[in-house]
């Protein structure tokens, strides 16, 4: 049976860096689904020593460990510790050393261009001085009692949302309008056949 | 994140009995990608229909500026473009439909699309859990 969290090995094995932090929220978009509860809760979730959960191998088969889990930051930090796939903790004392860490390959892609609705995942941490922003805004941050980067994250997600709903109202709208609704073999249209 | 094609984008524009289940994909995930090819290709469709008396001027003006906030739009660079044309040439796809597959592949994300011989050559070459067909009088999606 594939493993779910399968994304998050191919994306550590396409990183280039040997240290990288993650918010748990773009760890969710790695995956493309929701860290169940435990994750926000336990520590013990992200422990490599639990080799046979899916989570500990999705990682360590790439040949990465969770180093700083920082739940009420609300992110993790994942370290190369091979350039191989790890074994099972409880496997890794019968095999024999990993070979020393090959050259990494590069990004299968480099992408330009990002929409403006994953805008809430990029708000870095350490990028917001909050004693460097205007003083409406910063009472705006404070009032959530949450850490910045996290309060400004959740502004920005419920402001995207917002505009997400506009947008798909108006795409609605132009439906409505369109001559001979319903009726449209789109494959056809885009010369797909 | 979940990669879309040019089908699921023309869905959300112009009436088709796939266009709820399009709307609910846009609606529960925050995150769609798409290869500017399939924005191209979205728009040229649209561009048809417009010639063809089914949309309005104003209409098809608009779409590039409802599309595009809704999606990372993600230009290839050449080991994608060489990975979709692998993927063009062996599952008989046109291009602009291998690339979104091969974003798809590249991203460790879901493909989703209108497109049945798209479909299948996702569940060959991604595996089950990562496509979103959209089929259906009902509008729904199908995994």
């Amino acid at each position: 049976m594939s493993n779910k969290y399968a994304p998050l090995t191919r994306f550590l094995r396409q990183q280039e860096a040997s240290r990288i932090t993650l918010s748990f929220q773009e760890l969710e978009e790695v995956l493309g689904f929701s860290l169940p509860a435990s994750a926000w809760k336990y520590p013990a979730w992200w422990a490599n020593s639990s080799g046979g959960q899916s989570q500990v191998k999705s990682w360590r088969e790439a040949g990465w460990e969770t180093r700083d889990v920082d739940l009420r930051g609300r992110r993790v930090t994942f370290v190369r510790v091979s350039g191989e796939p790890v074994a099972p903790v409880e496997e890794k004392a019968s095999r024999p050393a990993p070979a020393p860490a090959a050259p990494k390959p590069r990004p299968a892609a480099e992408w330009a261009g990002r929409g403006t609705a994953n805008a809430a995942a990029l708000v870095p941490a350490a990028a917001i001085d909050v004693a460097r922003l205007p003083p409406g805004v910063r009472r705006l941050l404070e009032a959530t009692g949450r850490p910045a980067a996290e309060a400004a994250a959740a502004i920005l997600s419920e402001a995207l949302a917002v505009e997400r709903q506009r947008l798909l109202r108006a795409l609605a709208d132009v439906r409505t309008r369109t001559n001979r609704p319903g009726a449209f073999d789109l494959l056809a249209v885009m010369k797909r056949k | 994140m979940l990669v879309v094609d040019g089908t699921i984008l023309l869905a959300l524009a112009v009436d088709t009995p796939h266009s709820a289940a399009a709307e609910a994909l846009a609606e529960e995930n925050a995150a769609l990608a798409a290869p500017q090819a399939a924005l191209a290709e979205a728009l040229e469709g649209a561009r048809t229909l417009m010639q063809e008396g089914h949309l309005a001027q104003a209409d098809f003006e608009q779409l590039p500026g409802l599309w595009t906030p809704l999606l990372s739009v993600l230009a290839a660079d050449a080991p994608l473009a060489r990975r979709a044309a692998h993927f063009a040439a062996a599952y008989e796809l046109t291009m602009t439909a291998a690339l979104a597959l091969a974003l798809a592949e590249a991203k460790g994300a879901p493909l989703a699309t209108l497109d049945e011989r798209l479909a299948h050559a996702a569940l060959d070459a991604l595996g089950t859990d990562r496509v979103r067909q959209v089929r259906g009088e009902a509008g729904e999606a199908e995994s």
